[in-house]
Order: C-alpha cells, then structure tokens, then sequence
C-alpha cells in the first residue's frame, strides 16, 4: 500500500496537485472577486462565459488554426463578452438591487450553458492540445513508487496564476484604469463624485472578470484532456468558495482562499478513509459553513463599520 | 356609462369578502376532486406534480420574496425531503404521513444548519452557501455512508406505495388520482396555513427585514432570528413538497435534483411572482408544462427539430423569460391577473375611503401612523 498518507512520496504528490488544482480553484475566485470589487455584484456567470470561451476555441483549433495563437483571440473575444454584459444587461438592472443581479447572471448562466449543450453536444468532446499530455509526459520529482511527478498542466496552472497576479498587480498599481479601479472598490459614491466613470470602470471589472474565468476554463479543460459542458459548475462553486473564504473583498485572500480549498479537497479523503470518491463539493460546503461561522468576513477581508 | 367601468368595492373581512373567499375554495375544491375523475393518469400525474413543486416554491417565494434572502438551493432540500420519504416508507415500512411529517423536519433541520452562519450575516453568503449544498447534494447521496442508508446510489431510490382507493372515497378515480387528491388536500392545508402566516404577525416581521433591516431591527425584530425562521420555514415545505412529489413519480435519482432543479425553482418563483402566495401555484404549473410545450412547439420547427437535445431549447427559453421577468415583470404574473380583477371587483382594507380623492390619498393620521423614519 503506496497510498497511506503516511508515505512522504504520496503527501507530497497529494499537496502538489492540490496546490495545482488549486490554483486554477484561485484563478476563478480572483474572477470573483475583481468583479465584486467593482461593483459588488456576484457574476454567477462567469463560468459559463468561459465555457463558450473554451469550446470556441477547441472548435478553432480542431478548424486547423494553432491553439496558440486562438488562446489571445479567446481570452480578448471573452473579456469584450463580459464588458458587453455588464454594459448592456447588469448596468440595468443594477439599480433595483442586488438580488436581481444575480438572477439575471443566473440567467445568463442558463442560457450559455445551454447554449454551449445545444452547439457542441452533450458528450465530452477533446480538448485542445496546448501541451504534451499523456502517462509520459510528466516531470518526476521523487522517484520510485509511489512517484510525486508534475505533469505540464500542473506547471501551466502554476504559471497562468502568477501571470494574473503578477499581471493584477502591476495594471491595479501602475495605470490610470488601475487607480480608479482601486478607488471604485475603495469607495463607490466618492469615486464617482472626483469623476471617474464608473459605468466603464464595472464593465473593466466584468471584462477582466470573464477573462480570467475564462482563462481557468482554458485550464481546466486541457488539463482534463476533455470538455463538457457542465464542466464549469463545480469550478463556480469551489472558485465562489475560495472567494468566500478568502474575503469577497480580497485578490490575497482569492489566491489563498482557492489554493487552500485545492490542497484540503485533495487531502482530505487521503486523510479520512471512510469517504471515497467526488466529495470536493462537500468539502467546500463545510468550509465556507466553518469560515462563515468563525470569521464571517474571511480570512483576508476586512470588516466594513457602517454608519445607519 | 361602460358596465364595470367602475369596480365593485369590497371591504377586506366583510361579507362579500368571505362569499369570494369561500368561493375559490370552492372552485379549489371541486378541481381536487374532479380533475382525477375526468382527466387520464398522464395528465393527473402532471397536475400533482405541480402542486408539490408549490408546495416547494411558496417556500422559496417566503424566503426570497417575503423575507428577502436569496436561497439557490431549494432543489438539494426538495431532494433530501423526497429521499427521506422514499427511504422510511420503502425500507421501514412507515405510513406516508410519517414519512411526510419527517421530511418537513429533516427539511427544518438542514435550513437551521445552512442558515444559521450564512443569515447572520447580511448580504449574498446564503446565495453563496446554498448553491453550495445544491451542487454537494447529489455527491452526498452516492456516497458509500448514503448508500449504507439507503438512497440506492446513482440508480436512485425507488418508492413501493401499493396504494389502491380505499372503500370509504366514493369517487370514481384510478389510484394515481387517490394519490393526487391526497397531494391536493396537503398543498392546500400548506397554502391556506402559510397564507396566514404571511398576513399575521410573522409575515410583517419578514418583510420589515426585506425592506428596511436597520429599520425593522431598531422596531423590536430579531434579524437573525426572523431569517432564519423564515429560511427553516422554507425548507420545511421544499421537504414536504419533495415528499408529495414521490406520491407522483415515484422515483429519485441524484440527477433528478441537483443544480438544475434548483435553477428552475428560482426561475419559476420569479415568472409566477416572488411576493405572492399565489405566485408558487403558477411557478408549479410552469416547472412541468413549460418543457413539455417547448419541446412540443420545437419539434414543429425544422431546425430545431434536428437538435440533438431538444431539452436543453426549454432551459434556454427559461433564460430568455427570466431576463424578460427580471426587466419587465420583476413582481412576476401574478399582479398582472390582480391589476385585471382590480377592474372589477377590490378590496380595501376596512375604514379606508372606498375611492381615492381625485388630489391622491388621504393622508393617514399622523398619530396611529406605523411608518418608520427612513435612516439616515
């Protein structure tokens, strides 16, 4: 028996794939979160743009067109989608509150997914091939069984987390986009009154939004080696979880909150023998319900005071 | 002068008040019991399986549209309600109304457990914590330790009811139709019992927190204590709905009620109406006869006729009327059917002016006036 949690080969392997799923689980709760920042609404939609986004580009590649080079064309065509989301349907609704926002995301959930159902079919079909995949095609790190390995899905979750962060980073910190983004999720109402636009200002939140999320879709899909169409509802829910428990509020906390929910999914049932099989959801249900409990604003947020 | 140019003005609680009461529970009853006489099993099946999912949605329209918390989980409650009926009546040899007064407890206990950390906080965490447990749901029940209680794993469970009518119902009907007048008596018991939860005290109390929570807390109401009643509440009856549901089909799978179900819970109470009782009886009938009639109507079409999944066309037309609701018709039909009646026939709260002065409404006396100052 290789697989006792005991075994330091097995741990080390658990905690990197789960740093590695992970990483995509923080990917989606940074799309969360930059979209609550900016307007503090839920896009529960975000998934779904990103599985148009992704099956639009399987159907790209598989036309003969380098997957590459539609990977930028995609993320851009995604971030345009959530721009013209927010502009054409949110800003709308916005104004009768938060609940409505929601449902119209929901909406726009159901319709894109089945959408996506209707177009490409519901049974899994491949996905593109951005890099080597298969039982070979892994860099081993500890030898002998049980291996602790990483395959290039792993590295490419690694690497497209730091781009976005980096990337937030440096656009939230050195731009004119960036200041005033900062100071509409620092301060709605005053932000408006010095005269930066907010209208476009969500929409930029929402368009990032939808790039990331899509850009996780990206991932997810290729490091599956297959798309489905209900791929992205679990991805929703843990990406919604490592926001939560992050703090909605925080990029840190999205990043932190998404890697720490990839690690205990995978290590949880190497841990507690009696559950077997897909119980990430579950996991992630008792998280949130435990973080709610003990530190409602998350463990990055930051507890607003309101005068009534 | 046009007939009925002007309504017919009834005071709430006089006796022309309780006459049309009394006359849609009349019309109520007579369609309980008719409609197993004179309709085939197909369509009496349909029907029940309606008025469980109102039984299920007036929940959701108390926690969404009455107390103003947004519950995207109602599908995995309607499911735990419905497993538990199948589990007691199937392996235990429990009676249904057991089996049915169980589901609305266990539905009690799973809101309190879910609500309790998600409602003390203001805000979108129950939306959050909720679409968790609707996508966690149908993992739970393939899990070995659930399938050690019996939910059948990913097969689903099925329900034995060797029910025939029994000698003392006289009507003429099959024992699909016993089984709906049964579905029919217990919706209409939840219904007439939550319209009156809704009026009273309680009700008053919900809505406060909907509209001003600073204002109903500073007024004596218990934030926490009012949205999670209400959620538990609401739970309860997505139980009791899921339970009558096996009455119907019976039958439940993880696939049966897992996120989708959910989804289409949310956009019936909207297209029916959040904030009335009424609206849950529309958003039933709009949860089983909408698919059906997409997919009849799309079969006519040539195009979508060749799609593989015709299904999947009635959860876009879903979408499409709930962006349409969300913008045009945020109160949902069922105004619309009471702007009509209005033309004929209102009813006015007792001591207000039977018309409105033509320069607006008389302003209430100042004194015995409930309105709260708006905060600051």
């Amino acid at each position: 028996m290789y697989d006792v949690i005991a075994n330091p080969a097995y741990l080390v392997q658990l905690v990197l794939s789960g740093l590695s799923i992970g990483s995509v689980y923080a990917l989606f709760a940074i799309s969360f979160v930059i979209a609550w920042k900016s307007t503090s609404h839920l896009n529960l939609a975000a998934g779904e743009l990103g599985s148009l986004g992704v099956f639009t580009l399987s159907s790209v590649a598989a036309a003969g067109a380098g997957a590459w080079a539609a990977v930028p064309l995609v993320l851009a065509g995604s971030a345009a989608v959530g721009a013209a989301l927010h502009h054409g349907l949110v800003r709308h609704v916005a104004k009768k509150g938060v609940f409505p926002v929601v449902l119209l995301t929901l909406a726009v959930y159901l319709v894109a997914n089945a959408l996506v159902g209707l177009v490409w079919g519901t049974q899994p079909i491949a996905a593109p091939r951005l890099f080597p995949t298969g039982p070979d095609a892994q860099i081993v790190l500890l030898q002998g069984p049980p291996q602790a390995y990483l395959t290039y899905g792993d590295l490419a979750s690694f690497a497209a987390l730091a781009i976005v962060v980096a990337g937030l980073a440096l656009f939230l910190r050195g731009t004119r986009f960036g200041l005033a983004y900062r100071a509409v999720a620092a301060n709605r109402e005053s932000a408006g009154l010095v005269g930066i636009p907010l209208a476009r200002t969500a929409a930029l939140g929402w368009a990032l939004s939808a790039l990331i999320a899509t850009l996780s879709a990206v991932l997810l899909g290729v490091r599956n080696g297959s798309l489905d169409y209900m791929m992205m509802t679990p991805l929703l829910v843990f990406g919604l979880t490592g926001a939560t428990v992050g703090g909605l509020e925080s990029l840190r906390g999205a990043v932190a909150g998404g890697l720490a929910l990839g690690v205990l999914v995978n290590l949880l049932p190497g841990l507690l023998r009696f559950v077997s099989g897909d119980m990430g959801l579950v996991i992630a249900l008792v998280l949130v319900l435990a973080v709610l409990l003990l530190r409602p604003q998350g463990l990055f947020g930051v507890k607003r005071l309101e005068r009534v | 002068m046009r007939p009925f140019a002007v309504p017919l003005v009834v005071p709430l609680g006089s006796r022309g008040h309780r006459a049309y009461q009394a006359a849609g529970a009349v019309i109520a009853t007579l369609f309980v019991l008719l409609a197993p006489v004179l309709l085939e099993d197909y369509r009496i099946t349909q029907l029940g399986q309606a008025l469980a999912y109102a039984v299920a949605l007036l929940g959701l329209n108390l926690v969404t549209g009455i107390s103003g918390q947004i519950s995207l989980g109602h599908g995995a409650m309607f499911g735990i309600g419905a497993y538990t009926t199948a589990i007691l009546v199937s392996d235990h040899g429990w009676p249904f109304a057991g089996a049915l007064a169980v589901s609305g407890v266990v539905g009690v206990v799973f809101g309190v457990v879910i609500g309790l950390p998600a409602l003390r906080l203001s805000g979108l965490y129950l939306a959050i914590v909720t679409i968790t447990a609707a996508t966690a749901f149908p993992l739970v029940v393939v899990q070995p330790f659930a399938q050690e209680l019996g939910t059948g794993g990913a097969s689903g469970k099925p329900v034995v009811l060797d029910w025939g009518k029994p000698s003392w119902f006289l009507l003429d009907v099959s024992p699909v139709g016993f089984r709906f007048v049964l579905v029919g008596v217990v919706c209409a018991i939840v219904f007439a019992l939550t319209g009156m939860l809704v009026r009273g005290r309680v009700g008053r109390a919900m809505m406060a927190v909907r509209d001003n929570p600073t204002a109903a807390a500073a007024a004596g109401v218990n934030l926490a204590q009012t949205k999670v009643g209400a959620f538990a509440f609401s739970t309860m009856l997505a139980g009791i709905g899921g339970s009558l549901f096996m009455l119907m089909v019976p039958i439940v799978s993880p696939d049966s009620v897992g996120f989708p179900l959910s989804l289409l819970f949310i956009t019936a109470m909207i297209i029916g109406g959040e904030t009335r009782v009424a609206g849950a009886l529309v958003g039933g009938f709009v949860m089983v006869f909408l698919p059906t009639v997409t997919s009849e109507l799309a079969l006519q079409v040539p195009v979508l006729a060749d799609l593989p999944q015709p299904g999947l066309l009635a959860t876009v037309l879903y979408g499409v009327i709930l962006a349409i609701c969300i913008f045009f018709l945020p109160q949902g039909v069922v105004p619309l059917v009471t702007a009509q009646r209005e033309r004929f026939i209102r009813f006015v709260p007792r001591g207000v002016p039977a018309a409105p002065a033509p320069h607006g409404p008389e302003l209430p006396d100042r004194t015995s006036s409930t309105q709260v100052p708006a905060p600051r």
